[in-house]
């Protein structure tokens, strides 16, 4: 990677997604931390960056993921403060909502207190499928752990997030949850 | 929709993050590739000399000298004694409940400065973020140092902590007239033009792109500039004289720390305390034994002194005899207490 050209467009590709992603598991102070140190801490190991990788993204989420992680405490605290109110007091939202937005919204609780209770592992990979639509695959690459892991744990999560849903047939489980 | 999409769903689209917080994580990334490449970059414009000899003589009697009053003859004849043992206190707005540094200052990075880069890139964000009012002309700018006096003209400082003076010193903000405390009591005087200016009007005027006041401080050397080292060690001690002497507009201050931050030579020491505060000081080696500090404090990275300390032994002779410093020997040691904007000479506070 040529330096530091090559890392001023890596920072403009992505930081505004990274901060987001940090700011809706963190609130925006903690975000604005989080993305900032996710490009140096990228910077300072540029060596062991594989520059045979087509892209650079699940690398910069695996290590902003790490940093998120030294917030865990916070990151539940919030989860469980959005699961009592509704109200998301973090992520200062967009007024404008499309019809099935408003389904979505009302489920905000029941999840927020799905992904409190969720092991930290498992909400890494959960979210960056849900929240970043990663392929299972490329959330493996991000944290660094084995593809069928990444699958296992992602399963985990889904498991107790339709049981927050109230979803009770077995049957509707699993089939799209290898995704 | 499965469980996937009602998950992202029910969360908003975040907020895109602050333009400030943008920036600041940005100059901090390029800073860190910057000095990553252990090159020193030089400035980008050195003007040519346009002065006439008579204009440059002019000036070179007007240069302000060290506040320590150091004469020509003896320049870089100020030093310190490292305080021994003393750790670094890198820290920021204290920490949060995981113990990770947290930021004091809205778009200044938490956690430890890496470099001198980043260190003053830090220091400029810091004086644009902050609140300021300009003085009206009739209003006095107030600074008051605390430092050590040695008991040589030039000489080390003295080690007695004893020795301790603080100075107090008011300046018109149209400049034309300055007060200080002699003998109990206040003095009114005049004032007369110095290179760099110390009024305020002279100072709010000066630019404020980096290269651009850097090129500025240049075309003021007179002939100290002559040679490159000249040019960076003159221009290095000269603005850290207008950070330490004033109250500037935030734009200005800023520019000082950029400008300087393109000067070769300066780097980030560590292990420094400065009159038993934690400090970063930002040091550049002048001949060779000398190392000159600006100190800024490390949670606010607000100006907070200066400091030279030798980092050998040396003996300089001049025409009234030879003066000598130990390794760590202090030359200057200068901590700013307050610069405020006050009303009235003889007033230290708003």
């Amino acid at each position: 990677m040529r330096e530091p050209e090559a890392f001023a467009a890596l920072f403009d590709r992505y930081y505004t997604a990274i901060h987001g992603y940090a700011a809706r598991r963190l609130g925006h102070g903690l975000a604005d931390d989080v993305a900032a140190e996710t490009f140096l801490v990228a910077f300072d190991r540029r060596g062991s960056y594989d520059t045979g990788r087509p892209d650079a993204r699940p690398w910069l989420y695996g290590i902003a993921s790490n940093l998120i992680a030294r917030h865990r405490r916070a990151e539940v605290r919030q989860y469980r403060a959005l699961a009592r109110t509704g109200a998301d007091d973090v992520a200062e939202g967009h007024a404008d909502r499309v019809a099935g937005r408003l389904d979505a919204q009302a489920a905000r609780g029941p999840l927020a207190e799905a992904l409190g209770d969720i092991a930290d592992g498992d909400r890494d990979v959960l979210l960056l499928v849900a929240w970043e639509q990663f392929a299972v695959q490329e959330a493996a690459e991000a944290l660094g752990i084995p593809p069928g892991t990444a699958r296992s744990r992602l399963h985990r999560a889904r498991r107790r997030i339709r049981a927050a849903l109230g979803e009770t047939d077995p049957t509707t489980l699993g089939e799209d949850l290898d995704r | 929709m499965n469980d996937l999409d009602l998950l992202r769903g029910a969360w908003d689209e975040p907020a895109p993050p602050a333009r400030a917080a943008r920036e600041a994580a940005r100059a901090a990334l390029l800073d860190r590739a910057a000095a990553s490449k252990e090159t020193i970059v030089p400035p980008t414009t050195v003007p040519p000399a346009t002065e006439t000899p008579a204009a440059a003589a002019r000036r070179t009697r007007r240069v302000r000298l060290p506040k320590a009053g150091v004469r020509l003859a003896a320049v870089g004849v100020l030093a310190a004694a490292i305080a021994a043992g003393v750790t670094v206190v890198q820290g920021s707005g204290g920490t949060d409940e995981h113990g990770r540094p947290r930021s004091a200052v809205p778009g200044v990075p938490a956690g430890p400065v890496a470099n001198a880069s980043e260190a003053l890139e830090r220091a400029a964000r810091a004086a644009e973020s902050r609140p300021f009012t300009p003085p009206r002309p009739d209003q006095w700018i107030f600074t008051e140092f605390r430092g050590r006096k040695g008991s040589t003209p030039n000489g080390p400082l003295s080690r007695d902590p004893g020795k301790i003076r603080v100075t107090r010193h008011w300046q018109r903000a149209d400049g034309k007239k300055a007060a200080l405390i002699e003998k109990g009591r206040l003095e009114i005087l005049g004032t007369m033009p110095t290179t760099p200016p110390s009024d305020y009007p002279s100072l709010a005027a000066m630019p404020t792109e980096p290269g651009a006041l850097l090129a500025w401080a240049y075309r003021g050397l007179g002939g100290l500039g002559e040679t490159a080292e000249g040019r960076y060690s003159t221009t290095y001690t000269m603005l850290g004289a207008v950070l330490r002497d004033n109250v500037l507009p935030p734009k200005v201050e800023a520019a000082l720390y950029r400008a300087i931050k393109r000067i070769p030579g300066v780097r980030l020491e560590r292990g420094v305390d400065a009159a038993g505060r934690p400090a970063l000081a930002l040091g550049r080696l002048t001949e060779g034994w000398l190392s000159e500090q600006l100190l800024i404090d490390p949670k606010t990275y607000t100006y907070l002194g200066e400091r030279s300390v030798a980092v050998k032994d040396h003996t300089s002779r001049g025409d009234d005899g030879s003066l000598t410093y130990r390794k760590g020997d202090l030359g200057i040691l200068s901590v700013r207490l307050k610069a405020a904007v006050v009303d009235k000479p003889g007033q230290t506070a708003p």
